[in-house]
């Protein structure tokens, strides 16, 4: 399996989940991560699929996640690969 | 000898000795007496400053002046742009870094260097929320219409003309007039322009990731009611050892008391508030309606909403006198 066929990153499936703290942009070795504005003028993650190398950095430098699910806030565990 | 307990988070209320640094801090100047430790010993501060587009903006100084333009409150969430990873060559060439920001943003710095630095302090703030700047920026536009002037500078909370406890906006227009509105204010106390994590916020506890957590202290009157003179007092929270070394070396350029968490608890300490139920119906109408539409529907402008606010205080002040 090459490294495109592995699943490009999912950083948040709502976006209650996504705080835009920038660590996932800054901890990105490829720089493959905008902060892009969204309608309502927030910052969020985007992932270029041409840059990324799969390598997962952006999933587990998520702090914010980490601390919902220990409050309980997040109910579905599969973010992280 | 029983070793004494420590107790996390260590409380204290904090007000400034020089009264012309309070005078233009937000609370009692707190984060002016913590940061002039770190510029006296050659770091540098990371914190947020608004732009000449009054935009929020995390910036680093290693001055004095530069410093100051960190204090005052932001009511929008701030970009960071590259602040981590500046942060990082900072702390990896050996310079004391001071880092400010909302609980989220030092949680996300800490897990982006992923280890300890000896080197770096950070304080966050109780933060109740952080709202859309896209809906503050309207906001100023608007304001910039119906005065037919241009904004020049503003003050988000108003200490000097309205006090501490007040929470007012004040715009100073071009022509050297001010405009003062509680129409952010209510916007953000309506709780739909803040972004959707805020509702889903971890960090509303407690205890903090910072190694310090500065706020109002909201709840004086009772914790310390010989500092509460309307000009501001900080709520500081020192959350472990090395926030606690800190918070001692300062403690001579204030006047301090230890307190209680219990009587210290502001509702962004214990929960997250909830989105409300009109957040859709707010969105649709920001994205379609003009901005004085939103004002009177969400803002409170208008005369018959503060003729409703004064008649809710009203009916609030007889119940009270009923209950005794």
């Amino acid at each position: 399996m090459t490294t495109m066929d592995k699943q490009i990153p999912v950083l948040y499936n709502r976006k209650e989940e996504c705080c835009g703290c920038t660590a996932c942009y800054a901890v990105c070795p490829k720089e493959a991560i905008s902060m892009i504005e969204d309608s309502e003028g927030f910052l969020y993650p985007v992932v270029d699929a041409e840059k990324c190398i799969r390598c997962y950095k952006c999933l587990s430098v998520c702090a914010f996640k980490e601390g919902q699910r220990e409050k309980g806030y997040l109910k579905d565990t599969n973010i992280t690969s | 000898m029983m070793e004494e307990k420590i107790i996390r988070p260590g409380v204290y209320a904090v007000k400034h000795k020089d009264e012309s640094v309070r005078a233009v801090s937000r609370s009692g100047g707190i984060f002016t007496a913590l940061s002039d430790l770190i510029l006296e010993s050659g770091g540098v501060i990371y914190g947020c400053v608004l732009s000449k587009d009054f935009e929020a903006i995390h910036v680093k100084a290693d001055s004095v002046e530069l410093r100051n333009l960190m204090r005052g409150s932001k009511y929008i969430q701030s970009e960071l742009g590259d602040t981590y990873k500046s942060i990082k060559r900072d702390l990896d060439a050996g310079r004391d870094v001071f880092f400010s920001g909302t609980s989220c943003q030092v949680a996300g710095l800490r897990s982006f260097l992923s280890r300890d630095y000896e080197n770096l302090i950070c304080t966050d703030i109780v933060c109740h929320g952080a709202p859309s700047k896209k809906v503050w920026l309207q906001y100023l536009k608007w304001q910039e219409k119906r005065n037919g002037k241009k904004v020049v500078a503003v003050d988000f909370r108003d200490k000097e003309n309205f006090g501490w406890r007040a929470h007012i906006e004040t715009l100073i227009m071009d022509d050297g007039n001010k405009v003062s509105s509680e129409v952010f204010k209510n916007l953000f106390y309506g709780h739909t322009v803040l972004r959707p994590s805020c509702y889903e916020c971890p960090y509303k506890d407690v205890m903090h990731p910072g190694d310090i957590t500065i706020a109002d202290y909201w709840g004086i009157e009772k914790a310390a009611p010989e500092f509460d003179d309307d000009k501001g007092v900080s709520l500081v929270l020192v959350n472990n050892d090395k926030g606690e070394s800190l918070f001692e070396k300062c403690k001579g350029k204030m006047i301090w008391k230890a307190t209680k968490i219990e009587d210290s608890m502001q509702p962004p300490l214990k929960a997250p508030f909830p989105n409300p139920k009109n957040r859709e119906s707010f969105w649709n109408d920001f994205q379609k309606e003009n901005f004085e539409i939103v004002a009177r529907r969400y803002g409170g402008y208008g005369c018959i909403n503060s003729v409703k606010k004064h008649v809710r205080g009203l009916i609030r002040r007889i119940a009270k006198i009923i209950k005794g």
